[in-house]
């Protein structure tokens, strides 16, 4: 069975050929990653501005191709080529307190850096990596809730709260409010349940080379997550 | 950007590796049993259909979510497995199920839009619900005893119709039960489905004990002798049913009665023994008796923790529709409520024995008396001989007439009821206005007509009599389901109206005695 071609396999088979379709694929892919790098980077610089002004350098860089070639070749995850550019990019600037705005064709990456400070006694590598698991579960979250609109937006809204816990709590009291028998409301959650976990093995392929096993990259961000 | 806000928050407050928890190994819970199609390998077969997401599988094939362009209206598809399709006994049973279902309207029993094949891949067009099966729901977490017995109760009511319509389910599971957004219990994949009163059937289905129905649901005859099969079978997976439900387990061997292990009246415990019994003559008879016999074991004991009066009144007033729908005439072993009659005694059987018995008569000489249509003339011996009258105009269109009804008879099966409703009444129609015409009419030139030809003619009447009687019977039966539902949902209105009355009065009798205590 041929594996499905992820976002990431399009621009590592790219690479060095830069096209219209993989540059859209790696923007969107950078796009997505910008709050671990940011992470990152705020735990190397002092002010939040330079930090701010090095990423987008960073992506700029990335998105431009020229740090593609060092893509690492051992793993061929995005998640190990983003902490290597960043890492290769870091040491590259001789001055990168000083770092200029490099000029011409750059893509502002909106960056969301509330709520980022400095934390003392956690490295930036495990910072960066436990950004990477929140980044990817808010963008399924979002993604679920995008898929509950209209009618169903309130059931998301009354059952995301439950989406981490093993058991299912309160569900008569629920499905008294929205009109459903409990039974219901348990499917939904259950369905709701499954539905994430699809959306997050669909989001960690996308960052995977063909042929990488999820269950892996899963094991590995949960250690991430317990480590931290 | 209130989504992206809510998102966050949303992923502050739950716990990630417990998220994370969720996707392990989510994409190895459907085990792939054939070389499932992909949409993309079905579209270009499908041009009429935007194929998409697979809904779920199973031993009958996958079933697709998809949608009809032209009426913009979300259907399954259910693709049978492409390796199976050159087996003739899973391709009959195939068109089996497409054609048992679709003699099935019923709000509990999923509908049939279309079947067929293209290219080899056979396929069959669903109704969609947009809900999820008992399987998932068993999964979500334990099934609460008043909850089961409700869902028993609307599964009920669907089977007992599908019984009346002489189709047994066979393959009843949690699987194979859904519901959909509002709680509506709905039993789907009739695949195993075999008409009950068609066991002469050329290619036998059940010809070795294979796995027809899955394990834990089979009645003991459903391995023993599978062709003796009949809708008691059902009764015994409502009963292992009912047991999972309320244990959340299979009932296997000596098993602990459900009422150690849920909160259920003991009496619920003989229901279930009642229904688990091997010899399938002491089971409960019908799907009612078995539902009656439930609600009364659930309700009937005092303390019992199940508050039927306080819930469930739509679900309860279905039941009286059930119990309602089985008060009318029952169809008895030989004779089901729709269908030809089978046994030694079927319309086809006399049709076919009349005229053999004539054809051979009319090889006697002693055949040729016959009287004329000369009134004037009277009775009297013909002088021609039978053959000679008989390709003449009304014996031959006689003949013709008595042959279409035997194939009538023999094929009615085969064909949608309206259309042998219609054809028997053209058959009718003309039998009628030939006899009045060669008797009455065209008496300026006398015809001999036989004895023989005048027994066909009888015989031609009453049986399309029969037939038509039997659609009408058909379509009352039908207007008398109409009606049974519209008496529920007229019952279920003035029950809530009753209620909201009540509550009023009692609120403000509260306030009332408050007030007097004041």
């Amino acid at each position: 069975m041929a594996f499905p071609e992820t976002r990431w396999s399009i621009v590592r088979r790219a690479a060095g050929k830069p096209s219209v379709e993989t540059q859209a694929a790696l923007e969107e892919l950078c796009g997505a990653w910008s709050e671990p790098v940011f992470a990152f980077v705020r735990r190397r610089v002092s002010s939040r501005e330079q930090a701010e002004d090095i990423t987008q350098d960073f992506f700029a860089h990335i998105i431009s191709g020229q740090l593609l070639s060092r893509a690492s070749e051992e793993t061929g995850r995005f998640r190990s080529f983003l902490l290597h550019a960043l890492r290769c990019f870091l040491a590259d600037q001789h001055d990168f307190y000083q770092a200029k705005k490099r000029g011409g064709g750059r893509i502002i990456i909106p960056i969301d850096t509330a709520e980022l400070q400095p934390m003392q006694g956690v490295t930036p590598e495990t910072e960066f990596d436990r950004r990477w698991v929140r980044s990817l579960l808010r963008r399924c979250l979002d993604q679920l809730a995008g898929e509950y609109a209209g009618s169903r937006r309130k059931l998301f809204e009354v059952l995301s709260d439950q989406l981490d816990a093993p058991e299912q709590r309160g569900t008569k009291q629920i499905a008294h409010e929205l009109g459903m028998t409990d039974g219901a409301v348990r499917v939904a959650l259950h369905r709701m349940k499954m539905r994430l976990g699809e959306l997050i093995r669909r989001e960690i392929a996308d960052t995977l080379p063909p042929g990488a096993s999820i269950d892996d990259e899963l094991g590995q961000l949960k250690r991430i997550l317990e480590n931290s | 950007m209130a989504d992206a806000d809510s998102s966050k928050e949303l992923v502050d407050k739950l716990h990630p590796s417990a998220l994370l928890d969720l996707a392990r190994g989510s994409d190895d819970k459907t085990p792939a049993r054939f070389d499932l199609p992909t949409a993309e390998q079905l579209q270009p077969l499908f041009p009429d259909l935007e194929i998409g997401d697979v809904i779920g599988s199973g031993g009958m094939g996958c079933v697709f979510k998809a949608r009809q362009i032209k009426l913009d209206r979300i259907i399954a598809l259910k693709i049978l497995p492409k390796e199976l399709s050159d087996d003739a006994l899973f391709t009959e049973r195939f068109a089996r199920e497409a054609r048992a279902m679709a003699r099935l309207h019923h709000n509990g029993i999923v509908g049939i839009h279309d079947f067929g094949s293209v290219q080899d891949t056979h396929y069959l067009i669903l109704e969609y619900l947009d809900g999820s099966s008992l399987r998932a729901l068993e999964d979500a977490g334990p099934v609460g005893a008043d909850e089961a017995i409700l869902m028993i109760e609307q599964i009920c009511d669907a089977l007992a119709y599908a019984h009346a319509e002489g189709v047994i389910h066979r393959d009843i599971k949690p699987e194979n039960i859904l519901f959909d957004q509002s709680g509506r219990v709905v039993l789907a994949d009739f695949g195993l489905a075999r008409l009950a009163m068609d066991s002469s059937a050329p290619v036998s289905l059940t010809q070795t004990r294979q796995a027809m129905g899955t394990l834990n649901y089979m009645a003991p005859e459903q391995w023993e002798d599978p062709k003796a099969v009949d809708h008691r079978a059902d009764i015994y997976a409502l009963g292992i049913l009912l047991y999972e439900m309320l244990t959340g387990r299979v009932p296997r061997g000596s098993f602990p009665p459900a009422s150690t292990l849920s909160e259920v009246p003991s009496s619920v415990d003989d229901v279930i023994n009642r229904a688990l019994q091997v010899d399938a003559d002491a089971r409960y008879q019908s799907v009612a008796e078995f539902c009656e016999a439930l609600r009364a074991a659930a309700i009937g004991t005092p303390g019992s923790p199940l508050q039927f009066a306080n819930h469930g009144t739509v679900t309860n007033f279905r039941h009286l529709g059930a119990a309602l729908l089985n008060r009318l005439p029952k169809p008895t072993p030989q004779k089901s409520a729709d269908g030809p009659v089978k046994g030694p005694w079927s319309q086809a059987r006399i049709a076919w024995g009349f005229f053999a018995v004539c054809t051979i008569l009319m090889l006697f000489p002693w055949t040729n008396f016959a009287w004329t249509t000369d009134h004037s003339r009277g009775i009297e011996l013909a002088t021609t001989d039978f053959l000679d009258l008989g390709f003449d105009a009304p014996n031959a269109l006689m003949f013709i007439e008595l042959l279409s009804v035997c194939l009538l008879c023999t094929f009615e099966r085969r064909l949608h009821p309206l259309r042998a409703r219609l054809i028997s009444i053209v058959l009718l129609g003309f039998c009628i206005t030939q006899s009045v015409y060669f008797t009455f009419v065209n008496t300026a030139n006398p015809l001999f007509l036989t004895v023989f030809p005048f027994v066909f003619f009888l015989v031609v009447c009453l049986l399309t009599v029969e037939l038509i009687v039997r659609s009408l019977y058909e379509l009352q039966k039908q207007f008398q389901h109409q009606f049974v539902r519209a008496y529920h949902r007229y019952q279920v209105k003035e029950e809530n109206r009753r209620r909201a009355k009540a509550e009023r009065l009692q609120e403000w009798m509260g306030y009332w005695t408050n007030w007097m205590r004041k």
